[in-house]
């Protein structure tokens, strides 16, 4: 059940229509910044499979540039690493 | 709604918080001035409590702010006021908090019982560990038993360790991980300057015109310093950074110039610069006057490969017109075709380092570490800082980064080696004398003869000479090169392996005794830095289990063998006591260190620490207390004076041959740190680079018609691996070259590794052995 939060970019003078991209998609928090081109985007999704598919799903928001992942934590504090 | 549910809730809402908070410290640093609307809200949270803690992973030491709330850390950010990162943290900084709550924590200590590893209480563990040193003892002597630690072990672990070895049991059987990565620095500020660590600092990067990277990609191994670094630049147009590596990597993309050399070639590179600078005038001729001897060594030193492999350094004196005859060899043109690097290039590095209107600071790391000639490319790049006398003012000045948090504050200040002691070495009476008042024990328990450095050690354990090993926060099992003689020495019938850890690792599973550690600020402690500063750390939230600090459970295991009187603290004051003992060491102006009190109300302090001042530059009247006189002071040596070495370019141990014609090179990721233990199980990192792989030329990729993902075969002499290839990755080999990142267990790189060593510093080679690879 991740968390996460990213630093994204618009294309050239597209931020009002990335935001509202990005808030068209389920589990997205698009905020845009007051002075730059530039929004802090927050997922929380309820499972690995609805992650997989929210992922999938910014991949196709054209008016995207640039997305960086900032912060993730899983909640349920499931581990996923660190099998042999 | 149920409350649990409620909680739940939340605890999802705070988290969001905690994620657009992160966000936007880094929105911040990347744009200064930027706005969102919802700011004021954060800082309305009056549950989180903000506690201070330098960052678990690198040797950078940045400045961390945890949010601690309920007893969890639940929120992690750059502590703006840490003078190191300033506010920023890397990706692994971030999300270091999550590392301390993977669920498959060692809680339990464990015993194996009938080839099975059980449960148990952790005092049983404890009384066998104790009860088994002891027979070990008696039955093969103090030598028998060993402790190897890590650069991640605390100062007070550290500290606990050497006492507990050397003063107690009189055993100098003590190593530490960071021989693998920090010695031939070591062994190369001994003997130019007589001293330990760095002469300068991170302000360095603030005043700097030239970077020049020797085989160091910052950019992934330590980027918050490389942020520094770029940010710099940006302000500063003028400012150049070069990239001298055997490999491409993002470093060389940032970089203004990007040379590759062959590996090994450094030397002769290093050599050239000073050549050319001398060709030129170029030098500062008073500079060398006053404060430079010339010194040569031993040549033809070996590769550390035979059994019991001994030497021995003889360091004579030599003159300025013996070296430049000496550097006749090393002319651009010849060093081209020794190294590959157009002569050109040589040419334009030693006009960087040699005009006197820049100040040129070098950084290196692991690739002029790890290699057979260790010391001698350290000796080589301060000939170059020396030459030209740029160094120990701000801005100028060599400068070896470390890779681990602690690999200086602990492994080399409180000398946590074979021949160390927290002041000098064994082999001193002095160095002996005062350690003996000090721990309040009879000099002649203190063995005169260094023991075993780490290879030595595990092969002394393959050959049973050493029959007990406890191991502590660290994973040979995955770093030792030529692995897998060691994995069989360690499972070898009477020997018996405790090994101190938080997670599985391939070390646990040849373990007798597993014990619970506590992690980082689930105990209170200190780490050093690359730049001499110490930070204090306190218990912020609660171990899991039965896990202690390594620091307390070799205390436990010290009464159980009737050393108590050495460790006479309680659990609850026991690392502002060890502090405050240990600081006894280090007195005076040259090394002080700054009291305990101090420690924990500051982001770190720097060493020495005279008077109440941090010293930023050492070994210059102005900015140092302990030089004397109006300028440079050189003070590590008796002539007060820095040695520049004659030392020659001499070729790796296993070159390639039509038997093994590729050259291999291990590494790290920026996900990932070391063994990847720890960020393995840290989903967004563990996701972010799943499992390792190897990096090919695409030149050699389309030759084998390989592309990315398939399986490759690699074998050296000493073992083979399948795993995926990578083409056009983050990194690029040169061509006849694979780089293979280490920190995949899945994956035993170091099965193929040589165990070959600089033979002064005994650091073994990770950046090159003879391999082939074959598509499979």
């Amino acid at each position: 059940m991740p968390i996460m939060s990213y630093i994204a970019y618009p294309n050239e003078n597209g931020k009002e229509q990335l935001v509202a991209d990005l808030n068209q998609l389920s589990s997205c928090d698009a905020r845009a910044a007051l002075n730059e081109d530039m929004i802090i985007l927050i997922t929380d999704t309820g499972s690995d499979c609805e992650e997989e598919h929210l992922q999938e799903s910014l991949k196709k928001v054209t008016s995207l540039s640039c997305l960086t992942l900032v912060y993730a934590e899983s909640t349920d504090n499931s581990n996923h690493g660190g099998e042999k | 709604m149920r409350p649990e549910d409620l909680t739940q809730i939340d605890r999802r809402d705070f988290i969001k918080n905690m994620a657009f908070a992160s966000a936007l410290l880094v929105a911040k640093g990347l744009v200064p001035g930027v706005l969102f609307a919802d700011e004021q809200k954060l800082k309305n949270d009056q549950d989180l409590q903000w506690k201070k803690t330098p960052c678990r992973f690198c040797g950078v030491g940045c400045g961390l702010l945890v949010g601690i709330k309920d007893g969890k850390a639940t929120a992690v950010k750059g502590d703006p006021d840490s003078p190191v990162n300033k506010g920023l943290c890397c990706v692994k900084g971030y999300h270091s908090i999550q590392v301390l709550y993977g669920k498959d924590r060692i809680k339990k200590a464990q015993v194996r019982k009938n080839g099975k590893m059980v449960e148990v209480p952790l005092g049983e563990a404890l009384d066998l560990v104790a009860k088994k040193m002891k027979e070990t003892i008696a039955k093969h002597g103090k030598d028998a038993v060993s402790i190897y630690g890590s650069g991640q072990w605390t100062i007070p672990d550290g500290y606990v360790a050497s006492k507990f070895m050397k003063g107690a049991i009189g055993s100098n059987n003590l190593e530490a991980n960071a021989r693998l990565c920090m010695s031939s620095a070591v062994t190369g500020f001994m003997t130019t300057f007589g001293l330990d660590e760095p002469m300068g600092c991170y302000e360095d990067i603030d005043y700097a015109d030239v970077f020049v990277l020797w085989g160091n990609n910052m950019a992934e191994m330590h980027p918050v310093l490389f942020s520094r670094m770029l940010d710099r630049k940006y302000k500063n147009k003028k400012v150049k950074i070069i990239d001298l590596a055997t490999r491409t990597t993002r470093t060389s993309y940032a970089a203004d110039k990007s040379i590759l050399f062959k590996p090994q070639t450094d030397l002769a590179i290093a050599n050239a610069i000073c050549f050319e600078i001398l060709r030129n005038g170029w030098e500062n001729p008073e500079f060398i006057k006053n404060h430079c001897s010339f010194k040569t060594g031993k040549t033809n030193i070996g590769y550390g490969l035979e059994e019991k492999f001994n030497f021995k350094d003889e360091v004579k004196s030599s003159s300025l017109d013996e070296y430049k005859n000496f550097l006749k060899d090393y002319t651009p043109e010849k060093v081209e075709n020794i190294s590959g690097v157009p002569a050109k290039d040589i040419r334009y590095l030693a006009s960087l380092y040699g005009d006197p209107q820049k100040k040129v600071t070098s950084f290196w790391c692991m690739g002029m570490n790890q290699h057979t000639r260790g010391t001698w490319i350290n000796n080589l790049v301060y000939n170059i800082h020396l030459l030209v006398g740029k160094i120990s003012t701000p801005g100028n000045g060599p400068f070896s980064l470390t890779g681990q948090p602690s690999a200086c504050g602990t492994v080399r200040e409180v000398g946590t080696l074979t021949h160390k002691l927290p002041h000098g070495v064994v082999t001193n009476k002095k160095d002996r004398e005062m350690a003996a008042k000090i721990w309040k024990v009879p000099e002649s328990n203190i063995s005169p003869k260094p023991s075993h450095h780490t290879v030595s050690m595990f092969r002394a354990l393959d050959r049973g000479e050493i029959k007990f090993m406890w191991i502590q926060v660290t994973n040979p099992m995955v770093t030792m090169p030529h692995l897998n003689r060691y994995r069989e020495a360690a499972q070898k019938e009477d020997r018996f392996i405790v090994v101190s850890d938080i997670y599985p690792t391939p070390t646990t599973d040849i373990a007798d005794v597993i014990l619970p550690s506590a992690l980082w600020i689930e105990r209170e402690g200190m780490f050093g830095n690359s730049e001499r500063r110490t930070q204090h750390f306190d218990q912020l939230v609660e171990p899991p289990g039965d896990a202690i600090s390594d620091a307390w459970t070799m205390i436990e295991v010290a009464k159980r063998m009737g050393h108590g009187e050495l460790f006479p603290w309680d659990k609850k004051n026991h690392i502002e006591k060890i502090w405050e003992e240990y600081r006894l060491f280090h007195a005076g102006k040259k090394h002080n260190m700054a009291p305990y009190q101090l420690l924990k109300e500051r982001p770190g302090v720097r060493w020495p620490f005279v008077d109440g001042q941090e010293t930023r530059w050492r070994y210059h009247a102005k900015y140092d207390p302990a030089a004397k006189g109006k300028g440079f002071d050189f003070y590590g040596k008796p002539d007060h004076k820095a040695w520049i070495f004659l030392r020659p370019f001499e070729e790796m141990p296993e070159p390639p041959d039509k038997d093994y014609p590729f050259i291999l090179n291990t590494g790290r990721v920026i996900e990932h740190w070391h063994t990847g233990s720890m960020t393995r199980r840290i989903p967004v990192l563990h996701q972010a680079v799943p499992e390792s792989y190897v990096e090919l030329h695409p030149a050699d990729a389309k030759r084998m018609m390989v592309r990315t993902g398939d399986k490759i075969k690699i074998t050296s002499r000493r073992g083979s691996i399948i795993m995926k290839a990578q083409v056009n990755g983050r990194g690029r080999p040169q061509e006849g070259h694979v780089f293979v990142p280490f920190f995949d267990e899945k994956y035993l790189i170091n099965d193929l590794t040589i165990d070959a060593y600089c033979p002064i510093s005994k650091q073994p080679d990770y950046k090159k052995c003879a391999i082939k690879i074959e598509k499979v």
